[in-house]
């Protein structure tokens, strides 16, 4: 009994006094993915609204055990896709600004290249291959697009797909809020080669 | 008369919780957000033996209010209102401080973090079948709330999106009768612990590592105290479980067991009791999930052991709500049962 306390209390001052950075952090979309649907079928960012999802996000924080870095990573993938209702504050992690509703917003974040942004942002919904079969998929009714099918892929102009990669659509989150202009134009790229492999 | 005051104290509380949330706008509060669950059930029990039994039940009506007062502080509690309104109740309603660095401090009722199914599971649009996990749940009295203080958190760790989780906990704790029930210790009035016995708080927590890529969660619980209703009795309680769940690509397995050491007024006499269950589920398509389900228990006396396997799917009309039906294989002859429900999250 006295062990089993101990070694409790120990892991939860190790959880205490560990580094959050000490691992790489995931993707909100990825802890939406996988932390969230640790319990439950993930809901889709659109159910509630951006203020919403900070009421939500406070108290699941503590159903998940989120730290705050998670927390904000989640808040902000779920508030760059809520139902438009109502304006949404800024989201602060660490004192650094990662997210915003306003459109001159840019991001302090280093700019990555296409795949990594699809790794990070992409892959919970469209699947690793770009099929449309990531585990979070079945949360979407239409489920995500397969970027695979090059006969779908060919008859969407670029204008559209960044339409969509900035704006949402259909459940999916806009992502203008998330990443630079840089960084969507490099996962278009990326996600434009999925069908080019598959001819 | 009883349930009565219990739900004239239920509201007070609920409305003196809903006045705080309304006072707090404008302290950059969110507000208040009202949420729940709700469900309709239909069972037939004892199949076969020529006195079967087909009943409806609202099992659940019950609303969540969650307000964020500050950037750090916020409030959570939900009115359970189940069997149409038979069992009026606040299951949990605590504050919540999160101004500290992975960890969380709570204050108030709140169902005790004891593995999985307790805390996280219960909820009949989240559980993958209609009942609770059987004989699992006389072990772990469950849903088990309970008043006191509670700190949570977790933290990554060096794996790449590895994380611990930890919870710890003083409450009031369960009690009942010497060698009695531990599903009846559950909700017990305090005040019969009157006679200079309430010092006798229970301990426990949980400690987790999840290690989401490769869909693998596992934790280890305990819970300890006195249980005796008796003042001038000193009977310890000791709980330990375990839990583990995989899931990757719309497969889920989870389990979990629980052991209980109870002790006995007889001179060095304890009970051993065990319960546990296993279950797994597979999303087939985005709608249609099929599960199946092994728990049971032992106990002291093999009369009282018991055990079910229990095989359904799930229809889900949407993110939030669920169609379940099962088939439940009982010990012993002509007591098989069918159960189905629609739940859904408000």
């Amino acid at each position: 009994m006295k062990t089993l306390t101990k070694i409790l209390l120990a892991g939860a001052v190790m959880a205490i006094s560990l580094p959050g950075n000490l691992a790489a952090q995931r993707s909100g979309v990825e802890m939406w993915s996988q932390t969230c649907g640790n319990c439950h079928r993930i809901q889709p960012a659109d159910r509630y609204t951006a203020d919403q999802w900070v009421t939500i996000l406070g108290q699941m924080s503590v159903q998940a055990r989120l730290t705050d870095e998670e927390e904000a990573s989640i808040l902000a993938f779920l508030q760059s896709g809520a139902k438009k209702v109502a304006v949404a504050e800024p989201v602060r992690s660490e004192g650094t600004l990662v997210a915003s509703t306003d459109p001159a917003f840019v991001p302090d974040v280093q700019p990555m290249d296409g795949e990594d942004v699809y790794a990070k942002q992409c892959v919970a919904c469209h699947g690793k291959g770009g099929k449309g079969d990531g585990p979070a998929a079945a949360a979407f009714n239409p489920r995500p697009v397969d970027f695979t099918d090059a006969d779908l892929m060919g008859s969407k102009a670029d204008e559209e797909l960044l339409e969509v990669l900035k704006n949402g659509r259909n459940g999916m989150p806009g992502f203008a809020a998330i990443l630079s202009p840089e960084e969507i134009d490099a996962v278009l790229a990326y996600v434009r080669s999925l069908s080019a492999e598959e001819k | 008369m009883k349930r009565n005051v219990g739900a004239r104290v239920t509201a007070v509380a609920v409305l003196a919780l809903f006045t705080v949330f309304a006072s707090a706008r404008g302290l950059r509060a969110q507000g208040l957000l009202l949420t729940g669950y709700a469900d309709f059930q239909a069972d037939v029990t004892n199949i076969g033996s020529g006195n079967s039994d087909f009943f409806f039940d609202n099992h659940h009506f019950n609303l969540i209010g969650v307000g964020q007062l500050t950037e750090n502080i916020f409030a959570n509690a939900e009115i359970e209102y189940e069997h149409s309104g038979d069992e009026i109740n606040l299951e949990y309603g605590y504050i919540g401080y999160t101004g500290i660095k992975n960890l969380k401090i709570l204050a108030g009722k709140f169902i005790v973090p004891f593995g999985r199914f307790n805390k996280d599971l219960h909820p009949t649009w989240i559980n993958k079948m209609v009942d609770r996990p059987h004989g699992f749940k006389n072990i772990l009295p469950q849903t088990y709330s309970d008043v006191g203080l509670w700190v949570s958190g977790g933290a990554p760790v060096g794996m790449d999106g590895a994380r611990i989780t930890y919870d710890a906990f003083v409450v009031n704790g369960l009690m009942g009768p010497n060698g009695g029930d531990i599903r009846g210790f559950r909700g017990v009035d305090r005040e019969k612990r009157a006679g200079g016995r309430d010092d006798n708080k229970a301990v426990g927590g949980r400690l987790g590592l999840e290690l989401p890529p490769e869909g693998f969660d596992i934790g280890g619980s305990i819970y300890f105290g006195n249980y005796s209703d008796d003042p001038a009795e000193k009977l310890d309680l000791l709980l330990l479980g375990a839990d583990a769940a995989f899931r990757k690509n719309g497969l889920e397995i989870r389990g979990e067991v629980v052991t209980a050491q109870q002790d006995t007024a007889e001179a060095g006499g304890h009970l051993t009791k065990t319960g546990g269950y296993v279950q797994a589920a597979y999303l087939v398509t985005r709608n249609f999930e099929p599960v199946i389900r092994f728990s049971g228990r032992e106990m002291p006396g093999s009369a009282m052991d018991n055990s079910r396997v229990a095989f359904g799917f799930t229809f889900y009309p949407s993110a939030g709500s669920a169609v379940r039906l099962d088939y439940l294989i009982n010990d012993g002859a002509d007591n098989d049962g069918i159960a189905a429900i629609f739940s859904t999250s408000l």
